[in-house]
Order: structure tokens, then C-alpha cells, then sequence
């Protein structure tokens, strides 16, 4: 009860001309962020970061938020228009998108998209405000062993993060950790890889680091490819929108993606991709119909999307409760709040509650507004595709520098961000995944710490010795194993 | 041990980067040559990933030996060097044996590195002519580099962005943009 009063409360609040219209600002933001292929939601809101330094921490929160909710969507809008998804998570609605816009249905397709984005983010917000609180108190119970465990179950998702290759992802996990030791010694401060380098006694500032990694790497991989040619949206997209009768036939295949989108969310790694292909799966199990799947099924959009908006409610579960991210985006949001002095996790429910209300109440609001702009803009969104390339990406990086140097006002940061970036390229030409990189040096100092608590507590046994400790180890071997396994079977079967 | 500690917290920071890098460089030159050609990319990355695991390894008994009820600070980064090592040696060992596909295709590496070039050159540049200048020339050149001809619009283009870094991040944000040492020493700063 007391927390539906704090909602109100935040609701409350939040009608006014500032809020709305940065919630609106941030909706706008990431629907465009998603639509342009080669930025990202994560990208999107690392780009966006920057703006919120002057910005009070519970406004930031709710502009980047907004990003995040929306980027998911935008991804859609190109899937479905020109056959190419703005976001990874995007490309599952293209398996069906885009053939009915090839039929001259692509008004149908992008109101599916649309509707099935709201009601998925509708699901996954509301599956948010119930299950955050309680999951937030039993975290305040849990001791330095559990959080070190903890961490260890957040880096487990990597194996299904880097696909196929779990051996890359390790390493692009371990790389992250090892970096997020460079600095000061957490708990003797010990100076450690710091070179007598004054900019290093604090580690690498992380938002350079992100827009490096996310960002920079990705243009040098589009710009490695030199291929600019611009994708022309056709008259398609003028076709007519549906009708309610419509989305309601929907409606079973919408709830479901939902169900489905929100609970892999919530696994920290697992993320929207994976959310939307095993409920397009789901959805071609229960269809009388799954060979027209592929050719334009509605069905298929709707689970897609649905699956996908829904997934990024499930994604803050985690984040807000335990600090762990639930998807590359996620942790960029959590390394935002680390800017604005907010620690997510179990104390950020009883330290600023109104924070979190506040964050639960745009998140609906948004949800409305990208339902409104997207019914009103989509031919709008669609002249995004149009940018072109050669001059997005040097708006890209001239963001980027200044981006980075506005951290900390310091040209130091903007050499790491480049440093990062090249880096990131690398890694990503021969098949390293970043978003276990990401991970690692997010969750590196909380294993770190809580580790060295624990063996200073309970001697170098003690993460064993707390039931609590080794059930989440075990629940962290399995889904390390699990992904892998599925993979290696994969491979078997592919060969025979 | 101990004369090897302050020798790795000593010179050894500098020498053992080094030599880190020359074992990639070694590493990229003798695959170029031999059999493994196709895998020489793969080889020097994933050699460069374990030099930094090794260098990281060494490097931690230069740290100041202190210790609090049986925790020390070397503990945690020698667990992470130690598993990166094993870790990149598993990758080595399965390029090696064939089982990883070779280097991908090389595209236009030259864009890549001229970009990066360019990069720097305006991270440097920022200090000597301050950011409006270094950031409007980067956006205008990067541009003309990417391929764009429409030199007009590219110049609005570059003009428009730094009216909006001024506005957005100086005005709006406070963001003290450098305006460089030439420029200050014009003006008298």
C-alpha cells in the first residue's frame, strides 16, 4: 500500500512541464537512437550521459531511462521499413516484418511493432514494481560472501552472452576485471598498475571507457567495412495502420512474448536478443500456421517486439535490486547512477525510495508517450535511415570526445576513450564479445571487495560456508555450463 | 625475492610493458612468415592478451606488501592476470591446431588508421587551438575522409555542431571547453 501511495506521489510529481518533457525528450532520443543502424540502445544512452552532469540525479535517471525504453523499440521501426534492425534485439521482428512491408502491409507491421512494444513494456514495468521491493530486502539479508557470489552469477551470463564462443567471452570478462583493478586498492589502499601516473590512482573513469568500447568501436567496424550506401524506405510505409480488432486477435501472442521477454530479462546477461528468439520460437510452436512464419506473420512481429520491450523491465530488476545489469544497456545506466553518486542496489530502495517511485512512474509515462509519438511519428522516425553515414559517424565521434572530456573536464579521459575504442575494435574484429567486457568491470569491484570482506569475516573458506553463498554458486555453474552445453550440442548436430 | 620486488616496483614498469609488447610484435612477425600466415592477426591479439596477463602477473609483486587479516591487495588482480594467462593460452593452442577460423578479410584498414590519426590529432590539436577550432576542422575532415563531397554542407554541418557544443555543453552545461594555448595567448588569458 505504502508503495502504490509513493507511486502516486511520484506520478504526481512528475506532471509537470520539466519532467514530461524530458521524458518525451528521452522517448524521442532513443527511438532515434534505435532506428539509425550502428548505435545502439547501449551507445544511445552512453552518447546521452553527458547532458545529464548538470541535471539532478532523479531527472537524469528518468531522461536516460526513457533512452532505454525506446531505443527497443526504434530498432523495430528499421527492421520492418528497409529489412535492416537498428538494435540486435530488432532483428527477429525483421524475420517478419519486413516481408509483410514487402507485401505493401508495412503500416500493419509497424503498428504491430508499436502496440506489442507498449503492452511488452507495460508487462515488464509492472513485473518490475512488484517483484523489486521484496527482491531488494531479501538482498539487504545477504552478506559480503552472497554479494561476491553474486557477482560470480552475474559474470556466469556470459557464456550466453558471447554466443557460441564461451572461451572469447571468459576472456573478454576476465580483461574487464583485471582492468577494474587498476587503481587504488579498495580496502589496504595499495597503489596497483597505476605506472606513477597521477590519472590512474582512481582506474579508468567508466563513462569514456563505455563510449570507447560501445560507441568508437563500432564506427571504426562500419568505417573498416566503407560501405555507406543509403537504404531507401519505399511508399510502403504510407500503408494503412490496423484497427483494435486487430492487435486484440494478437493479444495471447503479445501476453506471452511478455511473460517471456520480462523473465529472461531479468537473468543479468541473457538480454532482449535472446528474449525475442525464444518467444518467436515460442510463438511458431503454438501457431496452426509455423511454415508461414518467416513470410510475414504478424504473430511473429508481435512476439518479437513484445518480447523485446518487456525485456528491458526485466533488465533494471536485477540492476535496481542487486546492482547487477541486466543487459549491456543496463550497466551502462547503473554506470550513470554511479556518476550521480547513486549505488544501485538493495540500499538505493531504502536510501531514496522516491527515487525508485519516481524511476517505476516515468517509465509508465514514457510508455504512454512512445505509444502516442510512435502512432503520430513513425513516417517521421523512418527519415532517420536517411542520415547519412559520413556524416553521422563524425557527429558520432565529435559526441563521443566531448562526451568523455565533459567526465571530469579532462583530456586525459578523452585519450582513454579513444584508447578504449581501438581497443574495442580489435576485440571485435576477431570475434570478442564486448557487453562480458563491459560486465566484468562492472561487477569486478563488487567481487573484489565482498570477497576480501568475506575471507576477512570467515578466513579464506568463507564463501562456502553460507548456504546462501553456495546456492548461488551452483545456480552460477549451471547457467555457465547450460549455454555452453546447448552450444557444444549445437555444433555436434550442425556437423552430423 | 625481495631485490626482485623493487626491481619489478623500479625500472621493472617500464621494461616489462616493453617487453610485453615485443613478445606481439615477435609473436605477429613469426606467424607472418610461416604456415600460421592466415592466423597472424589472431596470433598477435591473442598474444598481446596474454603478454598483458603475464606483465600484470609480474607487476603485482612490485605492489607494497601490506596485508589485513589474511587479505592483501595482489590477491584478486594475480587471480585475474593468473586466469587471463590460462585463458589466452587455451585461445593460442586452438589457433594453433587449426580449429579457429582464419583472419577476417581486411577492409579499408588505411580509412581506419587515417581516422584514428585523425583522432589524435585532434586530441592534441584541442590543446594547441582549443576545442571550437580542432573540434569544427575534425568534424569537416572526417567527412571529406568518409567520402562526403557536399563540401558546403559539410562545413554547415561542422558549423552547426560546434554552435550546438557551445550552446548545449559551455552555456547550458557549464562544460569548460579548453579554448587552447595559441588562443589564450592571443586574447591574453
Amino acid at each position: 500500500m505504502q508503495g502504490l501511495i509513493g507511486l502516486l506521489k511520484a506520478a504526481g510529481s512528475l506532471m509537470s512541464l520539466q519532467p514530461l518533457l524530458l521524458i518525451t525528450a528521452g522517448i524521442i532520443v532513443g527511438i532515434l537512437a534505435g532506428a539509425m543502424p550502428g548505435v545502439s540502445p547501449s551507445m544511445g544512452v552512453a552518447l546521452m550521459v553527458p547532458f545529464t552532469y548538470a541535471m539532478d540525479p532523479s531527472l537524469a535517471l528518468i531522461y536516460l531511462a526513457a533512452i532505454y525504453l525506446a531505443a527497443n523499440y526504434g530498432g523495430s521501426i528499421t527492421a520492418v521499413t528497409i529489412n535492416t534492425p537498428g538494435t540486435p534485439s530488432a532483428v527477429v521482428t525483421a524475420f517478419d516484418g519486413y516481408p509483410l512491408a514487402r507485401k505493401g502491409r508495412a503500416g500493419e507491421a509497424l503498428g504491430v511493432s508499436l502496440v506489442a512494444s507498449f503492452v511488452g513494456g507495460a508487462i515488464g514495468i509492472i513485473v518490475l514494481m512488484l517483484f523489486s521491493a521484496p527482491l531488494a530486502k531479501a538482498a539487504l539479508k545477504f552478506w559480503p560472501a552472497e554479494y561476491f557470489s553474486l557477482a560470480v552469477m552475474g559474470l556466469s551470463s556470459i557464456a550466453s552472452m558471447g554466443g557460441q564462443n564461451a572461451l572469447k567471452s571468459a576472456i573478454s570478462a576476465v580483461l574487464g576485471l583485471l582492468i577494474c583493478t587498476i587503481g587504488m586498492d579498495p580496502i589496504l589502499g595499495v597503489r596497483r598498475f597505476t605506472f606513477g601516473n597521477v590519472h590512474l590512482f582512481d582506474g579508468f573513469e567508466f563513462i569514456p571507457v563505455l563510449i570507447g568500447l560501445l560507441a568508437l568501436s563500432e564506427v571504426f567496424v562500419e568505417v573498416e567495412k566503407f560501405d555507406f550506401r543509403a537504404e531507401s524506405v519505399g511508399d510502403s510505409a504510407k500503408a494503412k495502420w490496423p484497427s483494435f480488432v486487430y492487435y486484440w486477435k494478437l493479444r495471447m501472442s503479445m501476453l506471452r512474448a511478455s511473460v517471456i521477454g520480462t523473465i529472461v530479462g531479468i537473468f543479468p546477461g541473457a538480454g532482449a536478443t535472446i528474449a525475442t528468439f525464444i518467444s518467436y520460437d515460442m510463438e511458431k510452436r503454438f501457431s496452426s500456421t509455423p511454415e508461414e512464419f518467416g513470410q510475414g506473420m504478424p504473430e511473429g512481429v508481435a512476439a518479437a517486439e513484445a518480447s523485446n520491450s518487456a525485456s528491458v523491465g526485466g533488465a533494471l530488476v536485477p540492476m535496481l535490486t542487486l546492482g547487477i545489469p541486466g543487459s549491456a544497456t543496463a550497466a551502462v545506466l547503473m554506470g550513470a547512477l554511479m556518476i550521480h553518486n547513486l549505488q544501485p542496489g538493495p540500499e538505493l530502495f531504502t536510501k531514496s525510495p522516491e527515487l525508485i517511485h519516481k524511476l517505476f512512474a516515468s517509465l509508465l509515462i514514457g510508455n504512454v508517450i512512445m505509444l502516442i509519438l510512435g502512432l503520430g511519428g513513425s513516417r517521421l522516425w523512418i527519415k532517420v535511415t536517411k542520415v547519412k553515414k559520413q556524416i553521422l559517424f563524425p557527429l558520432i565521434f565529435a559526441f563521443a570526445m566531448i562526451g568523455s572530456y565533459a567526465v571530469n573536464s579532462s583530456m586525459w579521459d578523452v585519450g582513454v576513450c579513444l584508447g578504449f575504442g581501438v581497443i574495442g575494435w580489435l576485440l571485435k574484429r576477431y570475434g570478442y564479445s564486448l557487453p562480458p567486457l563491459v560486465l566484468g568491470m562492472v561487477l569486478g569491484g563488487m567481487a573484489e571487495v565482498n570477497l576480501r570482506r568475506a575471507t576477512m569475516m570467515f578466513g579464506p573458506t568463507a564463501i562456502f560456508q553460507r548456504s546462501g553463498s553456495v546456492i548461488l554458486l551452483l545456480i552460477s555453474a549451471l547457467s555457465f555450463a547450460i549455454p555452453v552445453l546447448q552450444a557444444r550440442r549445437a555444433k555436434t548436430k550442425a556437423r552430423t | 625475492m625481495e631485490s626482485f620486488s623493487s626491481w619489478v616496483a623500479g625500472s621493472g614498469q617500464v621494461i616489462l610493458p616493453l617487453l610485453g609488447a615485443c613478445i606481439v610484435l615477435l609473436a605477429w612477425a613469426l606467424a607472418r612468415r610461416g604456415s600460421m600466415r592466415k592466423y597472424a592477426g589472431r596470433i598477435a591479439l591473442d598474444a598481446a592478451l596474454l603478454a598483458v596477463g603475464l606483465v600484470a602477473y609480474i607487476l603485482t609483486y612490485g605492489f607494497p606488501s601490506m596485508s589485513f587479516a589474511g587479505v592483501d591487495a595482489e590477491t584478486v588482480p594475480r587471480l585475474w592476470a593468473g586466469l587471463l594467462v590460462a585463458l589466452a593460452m587455451a585461445r593460442l593452442i586452438r589457433v594453433f591446431r587449426g580449429k579457429d577460423s582464419p583472419d577476417p578479410a581486411s577492409g579499408r584498414l588505411d580509412k581506419v588508421f587515417l581516422l584514428i590519426a585523425l583522432l589524435v590529432l585532434k586530441i592534441v590539436g584541442i590543446t594547441f587551438v582549443g576545442y571550437y577550432i580542432s573540434a569544427g576542422v575534425f568534424v569537416f575532415v572526417c567527412g571529406l575522409l568518409l567520402g562526403y563531397r557536399n563540401l558546403p554542407g559539410l562545413a554547415l554541418v561542422a558549423g552547426g555542431w560546434v554552435a550546438f557544443s557551445y550552446f548545449v555543453f559551455y552555456r547550458l552545461l557549464s562544460v569548460p571547453l579548453p579554448t587552447g594555448l595559441l588562443l589564450a595567448a592571443v586574447l591574453g588569458r
